[in-house]
Order: C-alpha cells, then sequence, then structure tokens
C-alpha cells in the first residue's frame, strides 16, 4: 500500500511540476515564473549533482576494474590517476578550475590530446570513402554527386575548378539538405511534445519504475 | 442445408443424394482407432489418442454419424459390421443390376468359376454348411457375407473413394500387388482408371447372395482380379467357360436408379448390393451354372430362408452364406491363386506360387496403419532420432504427412505430391539439422583482400601530401586565396555590424576541445571584431569544458566569463526565465553582480553567439531561448554539422551562421573586407582543399574499382 501511494504521490509531483512549468509559456504571471525559476534551479543543481555522481561512478568502475586484475587494467590506474591529479590541482587552489596548474593541464594534456583522437577520423573518413561510397545505384549515383560537390564546394580549390560549386553546395545545402533535416526535425519535436503529453498524462511513469 | 461432402453443393434438408453429383448425403461418421479404439473425427489423419494412423478409417454406426466434415473433405473408410456396404454402383454412379432373375443368362466371370469348379468337388450338400464364421475369414468376408439390412439408404463411408479418385487421376500408379492391409480393407485400387472404382465387399456380397448374378460389365477388372488375382492364368482352368450374359442394354434398364427404401431392402442375408432390388427367391431356377454344379455353395440355406420370410434380419445377427461357410470348414478347396490373397491356412503365400511381390508405391505407404509396437521395441527405421540440434532426441516431430486433410481428393493429391517431393525436402532438412549450430561456429576475422590492403597507406598518404604541400609549397594549390561567398557569414557580420558600442553581447562556447582546432580561429575571429566594435561580452558555457576553452581567448578586461551553465536545455531555460540567479558566482569565483553588468534579462542582452560543435546545443538556443527572447542568435558551428542547422538559418531562427574554418574566413572578408589574408590562413585553406580533394579521389578510384571489377570479371 505504501509502494502505491508513493508510486502515485510521484506521479503527482511529476504532473503538477511538468503543468507548473508549461503554463509560464502561455500565462505571464509572476507567481508562476518564480515557482518555475525554482523548480528549473532545482533541475540545474541535480544536473549538477549528476555530473558528480557520474564522476563517482567513473571511479568506481575502473577501481573494480583495478580490483580485477581485468583486461586493460593498466588503463584504468592512470585514469584514476589522472582524475586524482586534476582533482588535488583544483582544491589546492582557491580558484578553483581557474587555477593555473588546471589550465595548464588542460591548455596543454585535454585539449591537444582530444582534438588529436578526433583529427584521427579524417583517415577513417578518407578510408570509408573509398570503400562505401560506391555507386551501386541511381539514388547511390546522386548522393555521391551531391556529396562532391559539397565537398568541393567548402574549399577554395573548387570554384578554381568550377566557379559556381559554391552556389551549387549552397543550393544543396538550402534546399534539398534543410528539407530533409527540418522533416528529421520536426519528427523530433512530434516525438518531444507526444512524450511529453504521456508523461503529464501520467500515461508513461518512466520515473516510478 | 446439407452439402455435400463431395463436390460442396448445397442440398435441401432430407435430401439423401446430391442433386449435383449424385452423392449420397447424410453420411458423416466418426473414425475409430483402428488400435485404441478411441474416437477421432473424421478429418484426423492420426489418432488423437495413440498417434496411429487412421487411414483406413473404421466407421461408427449410422447412431453416432455426426454432420459431414469439412466441405469436399473424408477419408477412405471400411464398412464396419453394423454397416450396410453401398450397393453397386451406387458408389461410382453405375446403372445398377437387378438380382436374381437375370442369373440364368449372366455371364459368369472366370475367377466364380474356378471358384466354383473347386467348390463343387468337396462341397457339402445345400443346408449343411455351419452358420458359424470361421476364424480364418477375414473381416471383410464377414462383412460381405452377412451385409446389414438396416437402414439400406445409409450412406457408407467412402473407403473406397480415395481410390476411385485415384483411379480417376492416373490409374499407372495402382499398384501390382496389394499391401496386406488393403487386403483386409478388401478394396485393392484398380488397373483402369476408366472405370469407376467400386467397393471389393459389395462385389462379393453380391456374388454371394445372388448366387446366380451376373457379374457386371461396368466391373473393373481388380474385382475380378480379386477373386482371381492377377496373376497368370493356371495352366489347367479348373471350370467351363461362362454362359453369355444378357445385354448390357437390357441390364441397364433394368436396374434402378434411385435406391429403394427401407421398406424395399433385401430381407435377408442377401445384401443389398444390386440397388435393393427384392432378392431371388429360393423357389427361383438357379444360374445354368449352379445347375450344372450340383452344390449350391452360394445359395441360401433353409434358415436364411425363413428369415427372408420373416422379414429383415437383426443388424446384430450376421449371415454367413454357405459357400463362406464351407470355406471355412476346409472342405472347399480355393483356388490356388485365391489362396495367397485369402490368406487360407495352409496355403502358399504369394512369393510361394512364385508371384513377386510388387512394391508399394509411395502414395499407398503413407495410408498404411500404423502397427502396434511391442513393449520395448525400438522405433521404426525411417523415424530416427534427431542426433543433435534442438530436436535431438526427438522422433519423427517433422513428419512430411501433411497434418491437415484437406479432402479426399486433395488429400490424395497431396499425398502423391508430397511422395515426390519428400525425399528432396528430407535430404535438406537432414543437411540442415547437420550443419553446426551458430553457438559452435567462431566468427571468422574480417580479412581484408590482398589487393586492397594498401589503401589505408594510400589514405594516409595522400592526407599527409594534403597537410604537407601547402607548407613546404605555399601557393602551390590554385585558388587558394579566394574564399567563397557564403551568405550565412555575411549575415552574421551584419548582425555585428549593427551592434552599437556597450552593446551586451551573450556569447557560448558550447564545443568540446576535439573541434576546437576548427572553431577556435572562426571563434576568435568573432571575438576580436566584437572586441573592435566595444560590446560587452558576457561569457559562458553549457558544456564543461567550454569556460577553459574561454578562458584561452584573451577575453579582456571588457568580458566577463560566467563560467558554467548545467542542465543544458533545463539550464538555458533557466536563463531565458530570468538572467538573474543563473550565475552565482564567475569563472574566477567572484560572484556575479548582474547589476553592475547590466543584464537582469535576455532582453537586455543585443545578440547571442552560440559556438557549437553539436546540433543540439543550437536546438536547445533556438528552441529555450529564441522562443522566449526577441534576442537575435547566430551560430558558429563546425563543418560536419552545418546540415542539421541549415534548417534554422533558413527560418530566420538564425541570424547568422559561420560554417568551420571557411566560414570564418568568409565572414572575415565580409566583417573587414580590407584585412589580407595571412599565409598561415592560405596556408590553412590549401590544406583544406587539397584534404577535400584527396578525399574526392579516393571516393573516384573506389568506384573504378568496383566497377572495373563489374564489369571485368572480377569478384564485386
Amino acid at each position: 500500500m505504501k509502494v502505491k501511494f508513493g508510486r502515485s504521490l510521484a506521479v503527482a509531483i511529476t504532473i503538477g511540476t511538468g503543468l507548473l512549468v508549461l503554463a509560464n509559456f502561455f500565462v505571464r504571471n509572476e507567481y508562476l515564473r518564480r515557482v518555475q525559476q525554482t523548480l528549473l534551479d532545482w533541475a540545474m543543481i541535480l544536473a549538477a549533482v549528476a555530473l558528480l555522481l557520474g564522476a563517482l561512478n567513473v571511479i568506481a568502475t575502473h577501481l573494480r576494474k583495478i580490483r580485477g586484475r581485468q583486461p586493460g587494467w593498466v588503463y584504468s590506474l592512470f585514469l584514476l590517476a589522472a582524475l586524482g591529479t586534476v582533482v588535488l590541482l583544483g582544491f589546492s587552489d582557491p580558484r578553483g578550475v581557474a587555477s593555473p596548474a588546471v589550465s595548464w593541464v588542460f591548455l596543454y594534456v585535454h585539449v591537444p590530446l582530444q582534438a588529436t583522437i578526433f583529427a584521427l577520423t579524417a583517415f577513417f573518413i578518407a578510408s570509408a570513402a573509398y570503400r562505401a561510397f560506391r555507386v551501386r545505384s541511381v539514388d547511390s549515383f546522386i548522393m555521391l554527386v551531391a556529396g562532391v560537390i559539397v565537398l568541393l564546394g567548402q574549399v577554395p580549390l573548387g570554384q578554381a575548378i568550377w566557379d559556381r560549386i559554391a552556389a551549387a553546395k549552397d543550393w544543396i545545402l538550402t534546399y534539398p539538405s534543410t528539407a530533409g533535416a527540418r522533416g528529421i526535425i520536426l519528427g523530433v519535436a512530434l516525438g518531444t511534445i507526444l512524450t511529453g503529453l504521456r508523461v503529464l498524462l501520467g500515461i508513461d511513469r518512466p520515473h516510478v519504475k | 442445408m446439407i452439402y455435400c461432402p463431395n463436390c460442396g453443393t448445397a442440398n435441401r434438408d432430407g435430401s439423401s443424394f446430391c442433386n449435383q453429383c449424385g452423392q449420397r448425403l447424410g453420411g458423416g461418421s466418426k473414425a475409430i482407432c483402428p488400435f485404441c479404439g478411441a474416437e477421432n473425427p473424421i478429418e484426423n489423419i492420426f489418432c488423437d489418442a495413440c498417434g496411429a494412423k487412421l487411414a483406413p478409417l473404421v466407421t461408427r454406426g449410422a447412431e453416432e454419424k455426426e454432420k459431414p466434415g469439412l466441405k469436399g473433405l473424408s477419408l477412405p473408410t471400411k464398412p464396419t459390421e453394423e454397416e450396410e456396404p453401398a450397393p453397386l454402383g451406387e458408389e461410382a454412379g453405375l446403372p445398377q443390376e437387378p438380382t436374381g432373375a437375370a442369373g440364368e443368362e449372366e455371364e459368369i466371370p472366370d475367377w466364380l468359376a474356378r471358384l466354383r469348379a473347386s467348390l463343387g468337388e468337396t462341397a457339402e450338400p445345400e443346408g449343411e454348411a455351419s452358420e458359424e464364421m470361421p476364424e480364418e475369414v477375414p473381416d471383410w468376408l464377414r462383412d460381405l457375407g452377412a451385409p446389414p439390412v438396416e437402414e439400406p439408404e445409409e450412406p457408407v463411408a467412402p473407403a473406397p473413394e480415395e481410390f476411385a479418385a485415384e483411379a480417376a487421376g492416373g490409374a499407372e500408379e495402382m499398384p501390382e500387388e496389394l499391401p496386406d492391409w488393403l487386403r483386409d480393407l478388401g478394396a485393392p485400387p484398380v488397373e483402369e482408371p476408366e472405370e469407376p472404382v467400386v467397393p471389393a465387399p459389395e462385389e462379393f456380397a453380391a456374388a454371394a447372395a445372388g448366387g446366380a448374378e451376373e457379374m457386371p460389365e461396368e466391373v473393373p477388372d481388380w474385382l475380378r482380379d480379386l477373386g482371381a488375382p492377377p496373376v497368370e492364368e493356371p495352366e489347367e482352368p479348373v471350370a467351363p467357360a461362362p454362359e453369355e450374359a444378357p445385354p448390357e442394354a437390357e441390364a441397364e434398364e433394368a436396374a434402378p436408379r434411385e435406391v429403394p427404401a427401407e421398406a424395399e431392402a433385401p430381407a435377408t442375408g442377401v445384401p443389398a448390393l444390386l440397388g435393393g432390388e427384392p432378392p431371388a427367391p429360393a423357389e427361383e431356377p438357379l444360374a445354368a451354372w449352379l445347375q450344372e454344379e450340383g452344390p449350391v455353395i452360394l445359395e441360401l440355406s433353409e434358415e436364411e430362408t425363413a428369415e427372408e420370410e420373416a422379414g429383415p434380419a437383426p443388424a446384430s445377427a450376421p449371415q454367413v452364406p454357405a459357400w463362406l461357410e464351407t470355406l471355412a470348414s476346409g472342405a472347399a478347396v480355393l483356388p490356388e491363386e485365391l489362396g495367397p490373397v485369402l490368406g487360407a491356412p495352409g496355403k502358399p503365400t504369394p512369393e510361394e506360387v512364385g508371384l513377386e511381390r510388387a512394391a508399394i508405391p509411395s502414395w499407398l505407404e503413407v495410408l498404411r496403419p500404423g502397427r502396434k509396437r511391442e513393449e520395448g521395441e525400438e522405433a521404426p527405421a525411417e523415424e530416427p532420432a534427431e542426433t543433435e540440434g534442438v530436436l535431438e532426441g526427438v522422433r519423427g516431430a517433422l513428419r512430411l504427412v501433411p497434418a491437415i486433410d484437406p479432402g479426399p481428393d486433395q488429400f490424395v493429391r497431396a499425398v502423391s505430391a508430397a511422395a515426390t517431393v519428400t525425399p528432396a525436402h528430407a535430404e535438406t532438412l537432414t543437411q540442415v539439422l547437420a550443419r553446426p549450430t551458430a553457438a559452435s561456429v567462431r566468427p571468422r576475422a574480417v580479412r581484408i583482400p590482398r589487393r586492397e590492403r594498401g589503401l589505408p597507406w594510400l589514405a594516409f598518404l595522400l592526407l599527409l601530401a594534403a597537410v604537407l604541400i601547402p607548407v613546404l609549397a605555399p601557393g602551390l594549390v590554385p585558388g587558394g586565396g579566394q574564399v567563397p561567398v557564403a551568405k550565412p557569414a555575411e549575415d552574421f557580420a551584419a548582425q555585428i555590424q549593427n551592434l552599437a558600442p556597450g552593446a551586451r553581447v551573450l556569447f557560448s562556447f558550447d564545443y568540446d576541445p576535439s573541434v576546437s582546432t576548427e572553431l577556435d580561429w572562426p571563434v576568435r575571429e568573432v571575438l576580436d571584431n566584437l572586441k573592435s566594435r566595444g560590446t560587452v561580452l558576457l561569457v559562458m558555457s553549457t558544456t564543461p569544458t567550454g569556460p577553459g576553452l574561454a578562458a584561452r581567448m584573451g577575453l579582456g578586461n571588457t568580458a566577463t566569463l560566467l563560467g558554467y551553465l548545467p542542465g543544458q536545455e533545463m539550464g538555458l531555460q533557466r536563463l531565458a526565465t530570468s538572467f538573474s540567479g543563473a550565475f552565482l558566482v564567475d569563472y574566477q569565483g567572484k560572484q556575479v553582480d548582474e547589476t553592475a553588468l547590466g543584464v537582469q534579462s535576455l532582453g537586455d542582452v543585443a545578440l547571442i553567439i552560440t559556438a557549437a560543435s553539436s546540433q543540439d546545443a543550437v536546438r536547445w538556443w533556438v528552441e529555450q531561448v529564441g522562443s522566449q527572447t526577441h534576442t537575435p542568435i547566430c551560430a558558429i558551428v563546425s563543418g560536419a554539422i552545418e546540415p542539421s542547422v541549415r534548417p534554422y538559418y533558413s527560418s530566420g531562427q538564425l541570424a547568422g551562421l559561420v560554417s568551420g574554418w571557411v566560414g570564418g574566413l568568409a565572414y572575415r572578408r565580409a566583417a573587414s573586407p580590407d584585412t589580407p589574408m595571412s599565409a598561415q590562413d592560405m596556408a590553412a585553406m590549401e590544406a583544406q582543399s587539397l584534404g577535400h580533394l584527396a578525399v574526392v579521389v579516393l571516393i573516384v578510384l573506389g568506384n573504378l574499382a568496383y566497377w572495373g571489377k563489374r564489369l571485368f570479371g572480377g569478384r564485386s
């Protein structure tokens, strides 16, 4: 019985909160605005706590990996060591993440490494372009032509090859590509509305499962 | 309405025959399992209780009859003791012969002649035959000898229908020799397809009852052969040639078309084979051959004659004709051909008399009733247990006989068709089941074809050349100094150009360090332009790493780095609701004074700029902030997400858009037309041009290789 009451209470809170926030979009009321602001502040705090919980989960997962000597446990050891180092550097300075030590780690370790990893995707894209971009049908041929135009239209070399390639690229991005992307966006929006209504009406209760 | 089981025609209630095809109606029955005795629906092929095959079926009496099964659905059955065999010719649509009277001029078939001759030598005098049916006499012969007389109009279970259907479809498949179970059934298949098939028992019953009755012309040869099996003729004929039969036309004229009513049925053990004609009186003259031979083995006994005069005999007291009793007593000597067929004791088997046992067709084999297994007996070899797979240890789980009876004709056709395709199917099924299961198959490592093993190196070399050539040889790439025209970037620059000095601009760093090399340059270009315009910058981020990226940009004294705003779209909604309280401290840890900043809400901000590496970040700004305020929003995005962000620009929700490095150059050309392109910028543009060209070359090479393989015989 307690369980049922608790679930009902959670559903009631969810519906009430959602309706209050939603009402602020349609009704200009100072009281509603303050309530919505308070609720959003709570949500931001919870989101920040979620980051902390995520960090704790990462620590627990890699500790378990190290304890069990699972494959790749050495990398987990390095990860925890780096994490502990940055945390210590941050807490050791009153400026926190703005401290020179943390900034140095961020600028000269984190950013270059992440950019390098991302740059490697260029090689995979080049290899995939050879293997996967095959003309097997009319549709694939059209897509191939559009892809080549957009690729060369992005750079000055394309204009040197064909002076109207930039205009062709803009036309592709403005009309065919926008039409497809807009369809996806509208579909996502409709799905979001439907999901919101289901939660507000208590049909879906993912938060009480 | 009564639906004809043969043709499906709807007949009015009470109809005895189908008005379309003449099929006897109302003859539904139940199937009795020959082994366990369980009752089964007539549609069943296998017994519900024990799984034995029910073909041929045994029908129940009329008192337990049910409505006919599905339209056109019936199975071969065998008449029971309580059931009267259908009159000759009625099932097959033959004209029915009158009984008795015409016997004098009948043509005696050979087998009857031989039987008469053999019996004439040893038969006992008339009336001395015992009424007890010998054990050696098969059941179907008992039925022949004592056909029930009640309810003559009741249809007989269509036991021979399947044979009739088979005969109609093609008699070439009929076996030359009958299997044992078909002998019991007494209805061997015919060999002449054009002639309708009739139940064998009826023919024998006719012979037994009429005595002097002729064998009709329409009777197929197999019935004659049943009396005299289709073997070579005996070397020494034992009977004289039969006399001439009456003309067929006369017989047809005398044959009634309708089955007589019950009152007209024969009153004695004489079967109503000949269409219910009154049995020949005992005092009528016998056939000539019977008169000549003396012992009337097929004539009624005295008791039977008395019963005939008294009225119909009860069904429970089957009458055995004298000639069968003679056979049973051993006094009569069967012809050599009948010995193996009837299974008389002491008689040679077909093999012993030189008959070769023909192979039973597969369509008959599937109809063979199952045999009861003894205790401890293993399953037959034709149903081996599965040795592996999900059916391991299971026998006969995948029967190839159709589980649903589609009807008599369809059944025979289906079985015949199955007999032809099942070997191939069984072989395929065996191969499938013999394959190793998925769990036991070890996945193969993906191997790159030898000719494509150098492909990664080719891609790496092309990209390396694209990076190094602009550095080693600047200005080598044609068009390197040109900057493509981009209207979104021009609109972006126009928005900044319209800002008044001191205007508040909210700049959000919403990208990751991974794309910093692509976005840092246009971001820095925009920031420099904003600072030159004397605007007040409020810098924030919706990603945790954004403030760090912003901090290295050299924002200057006029900018305030507010730091990270958690909550993603919730945080932006909070920011749109009220700027106050969204940031308590800035990136340096100082308290944020909104009054000092001059911003109480986003309405006080002249322009919002988001530098994003994901479509979601742009969407959050457009949805959560752009819908709440009228502040224009511009975006600096990576080239990868430009197509997905472009709709927001096309709809006006984004006032300007800069995409990647090229967009940054376009922005600078629009914002500062007089600023020349530096050598570093030109090298970057040339490298990007060559990189894109390398990808295009790889695409073309891949397609050339693909089509080369397809056109010139290589593996695709």
